[in-house]
C-alpha cells in the first residue's frame, strides 16, 4: 500500500515535473522562434523581399497553407496584397478589398483579430479572394498590423497544414509575429517615402536647375544687345548700370555711335518684368539698331520704331528717352516718349530737363514725336534713369523719390560718369536696406567735358 | 485693390481703390475685357481712392483706351489726385485721357463723344 501511495505521489509528481518541462520547452521554443523571426524580417527593408520573408516565416512558424500580408492603400483608402506564399503564390499578384469588405476588412477596420475555423461558413468571408486564388479556406487567423498606434495592414494565415485547424494558441504566436513585421513593414515605408522625397527633390532641383540655366542663358543674350557699359567719346564720356529685379527684366539703355560726332543714346523701361519683358526689350533693341542713322533725327528715328512695334492687340508698351548728340559742342536733340524726367547736372546745381511729353512707344502706332533740344555746358552731365530708382522701397514702404536722386547727384558733385553712376546705386541700396527690388534699374550719366 | 462698376446710362463708372500694379493690374484686365465684350464703349474711372498707379496700371488703362477707341468710344478719368496725376504727366498719358474734375463733367464729356 505503502509502494502504491509512493508510485502514485512520484507518478504525480513525475507527471508534474514533465508537464513543466513541457511548458518551458514550448515556451523557449516560441521564444527562439520569435527571435528566428525577428531576425528574419529585420533583414531586408525592400518591400517585395521583406513581404516575401513575412509571408514564408509566417506560413512556416505557424505550419499554414497559406498566409498574406495585406496592407492599407491611404491615398486610395482600401486594402489591397501584393504577394502570397503557399503553393498558388504565382496566382495573387494584386488583389484590392473596400476597408470593411472581407475578413481582412473587418480586422483591418475594427482592429482585433479573428480566428475563424470554417471561413467558408462565416459572413464576414469574401470569397473574391479565394475564388481568384482558388485555394478552398477551411480555416484562418487574421490579425492586425499596429505601429506605433497606427493600423498599417492585416497579416494573415490560412488553412494549418495536415488538416489541422487553427487555435487559440496560434492566434497568439501570430500575434507575437505580427509585432516585428509592424516594425518591420513600418521601416520599410519610411525608407520608401524617403525614396520618394529624394526623387521628388531631385525631380524638382533638376527642373529648377533647367529653367534657372534657361533664365542665365536669357540674362546672357538681354546682356549682349548692350552695347557695353561705358563710352568715351569725343568731348562725352558715358557710364550705364543696368540692375533686373529679376535675372531678366525690361529695363534698357542702348548707345550708338553715328557718324565721327555725332551719338545716339536712349534709355527706357518696358511695362512689364521678367521674361515678357526682356522679349520686348529685346526686340526694341534690334529696331533702334536698324532705326539708327546719322541722316535721321531723333523724333523720326523714334516715330518709326513705335510705328514698327505699336500692335493694336497688344497693350504693351516702353517709355523711352533717346537724344542724339553733337559730341564737339554738346548739343542735344531729344525726344520724351513718356519716360522720367532726365536730370541735368552741374557746377549750377540738378534740375529737371524740359522735353515734349509723349507716349510712349508701342502705345499707339501714329503717335507723333517731337524733339526738344538743349546744349550741355562743360561739367554738365545728363541723367537717365528708370522708376526703378525713384520707386525703390526701403521695408516701411517709403520710396527713394525724385528728391533723394537729386540730393546723391547735388553730393556727388562733378565726378566722373561711373563714379556717379556707383554712388547713386550706392544709395538706392543702402536705402532699400535689404528690401527686396521690386522693379528693373536702368541708370545712364552722360557728362560733357 | 477694389474696383466696383456701377452702370450710368450707357456708360460704366469703374471705381479702382488701392493699388494699380502688377499683381493687382491683371483683375482691373479682366474687368475691362468683360466690359467690352458686352459692347460698352464709355469708361468713366473713379480715381480718388487709387494709391499708386504703376507702369502695369498704366498699360490697363491704354487698353482700355484701345477697346473703347475701336468701338468708338472714350475713356474719362475723374477725382485724380496730385501722386496719380504726375504718374499720368511723366508717362504721356494726360494726352491719352479726358480727365475731368468731378463725375458729372466726366460724364458729360462722354456723353458728348458718344
Amino acid at each position: 500500500m505503502l509502494t502504491g501511495i509512493l508510485t502514485g505521489v512520484f507518478g504525480c509528481a513525475t507527471a508534474v515535473l514533465l508537464l513543466a518541462l513541457l511548458r518551458l520547452w514550448q515556451e523557449w521554443r516560441r521564444t527562439a522562434t520569435l527571435q528566428r523571426v525577428g531576425l528574419q524580417l529585420n533583414s531586408t527593408i525592400r518591400r517585395d523581399e521583406l513581404l516575401r520573408i513575412i509571408m514564408e516565416t509566417t506560413a512556416e512558424t505557424m505550419r499554414a497553407e497559406g498566409s498574406a500580408v495585406i496592407l492599407a492603400d491611404e491615398e486610395r483608402g482600401d486594402l489591397y496584397f501584393q504577394v502570397a506564399t503557399g503553393e498558388r503564390n504565382e496566382e495573387i499578384r494584386e488583389i484590392r478589398l473596400a476597408k470593411g469588405e472581407g475578413i481582412a476588412g473587418w480586422v483591418f477596420e475594427h482592429g482585433t483579430p479573428v480566428l475563424i475555423a470554417d471561413a467558408a461558413r462565416d459572413p464576414r468571408w469574401s470569397s473574391r479572394v479565394a475564388d481568384r486564388v482558388n485555394i478552398p479556406t477551411r480555416s484562418m487567423i487574421c490579425v492586425p498590423v499596429v505601429s506605433n498606434g497606427k493600423t498599417l495592414g492585416v497579416l494573415q494565415v490560412i488553412n494549418k497544414r495536415g488538416g489541422r485547424r487553427f487555435s487559440k494558441r496560434d492566434l497568439r504566436l501570430l500575434e507575437m509575429i505580427a509585432s516585428p513585421a509592424a516594425v518591420a513593414l513600418e521601416n520599410m515605408m519610411l525608407y520608401e517615402a524617403l525614396i520618394r522625397t529624394m526623387e521628388e527633390v531631385r525631380v524638382t532641383t533638376a527642373a529648377k536647375e533647367r529653367m534657372e540655366s534657361e533664365l542665365k542663358i536669357a540674362r546672357d543674350i538681354q546682356r549682349s544687345w548692350l552695347p557695353g557699359d561705358s563710352l568715351a567719346f569725343g568731348r562725352i564720356e558715358l557710364h550705364a548700370e543696368l540692375v533686373p529685379a529679376r535675372v531678366v527684366g525690361g529695363d534698357f539703355y542702348h548707345f550708338i555711335r553715328l557718324d565721327e560726332h555725332r551719338l545716339l543714346f536712349c534709355l527706357g523701361d518696358v511695362s512689364d518684368k521678367g521674361m515678357p519683358a526682356a522679349l520686348f526689350m529685346s526686340g526694341l533693341m534690334i529696331w533702334i539698331q536698324a532705326k539708327a542713322g546719322a541722316d535721321r533725327p531723333p523724333s523720326r528715328i523714334v516715330s518709326e520704331i513705335n510705328a514698327e512695334i505699336s500692335r493694336m492687340d497688344s497693350a504693351m508698351f516702353a517709355t523711352i528717352f533717346l537724344a542724339v548728340i553733337d559730341v564737339r559742342t554738346g548739343t542735344l536733340r531729344c525726344v520724351d516718349g513718356g519716360h522720367c524726367p532726365p536730370l541735368i547736372a552741374g557746377p549750377e546745381g540738378v534740375r529737371k530737363l524740359a522735353t515734349v511729353k509723349k507716349l510712349p512707344i508701342g502705345a499707339f502706332g501714329d503717335e507723333e514725336y517731337e524733339e526738344a533740344e538743349y546744349t550741355l555746358k562743360p561739367g554738365e552731365s545728363i541723367v537717365l534713369y528708370t522708376d526703378g530708382i525713384t520707386e525703390a522701397e526701403n521695408a516701411r514702404g517709403e520710396w527713394f523719390t525724385l528728391n533723394r536722386l537729386i540730393g546723391t547727384l547735388e553730393a556727388a558733385g562733378s565726378g566722373k560718369p561711373k563714379d556717379v553712376a556707383n554712388r547713386v546705386l550706392e544709395d538706392v541700396f543702402a536705402f532699400a536696406a535689404g528690401h527686396p527690388q521690386s522693379d528693373d534699374i536702368a541708370l545712364m550719366v552722360l557728362k560733357f567735358g | 485693390m477694389n474696383i466696383t462698376v456701377t452702370p450710368h446710362g450707357d456708360c460704366r463708372i469703374i471705381r479702382v481703390e488701392g493699388r494699380l500694379d502688377g499683381i493687382t493690374s491683371p483683375e482691373l484686365e479682366r474687368e475691362i475685357v468683360r466690359l467690352s465684350e458686352e459692347g460698352c464703349r464709355l469708361l468713366a474711372f473713379e480715381l480718388d481712392a487709387l494709391e499708386y498707379l504703376s507702369s502695369a496700371g498704366l498699360r490697363v488703362l491704354l487698353l482700355a483706351v484701345k477697346k473703347t477707341r475701336a468701338a468708338g468710344g472714350r475713356v474719362a478719368l475723374y477725382g485724380v489726385g496730385n501722386t496719380i496725376r504726375e504718374v499720368l504727366e511723366i508717362s504721356g498719358f494726360l494726352s491719352l485721357l479726358q480727365v475731368a474734375g468731378t463725375r458729372e463733367e466726366a460724364l458729360q464729356s462722354l456723353a458728348q463723344s458718344g
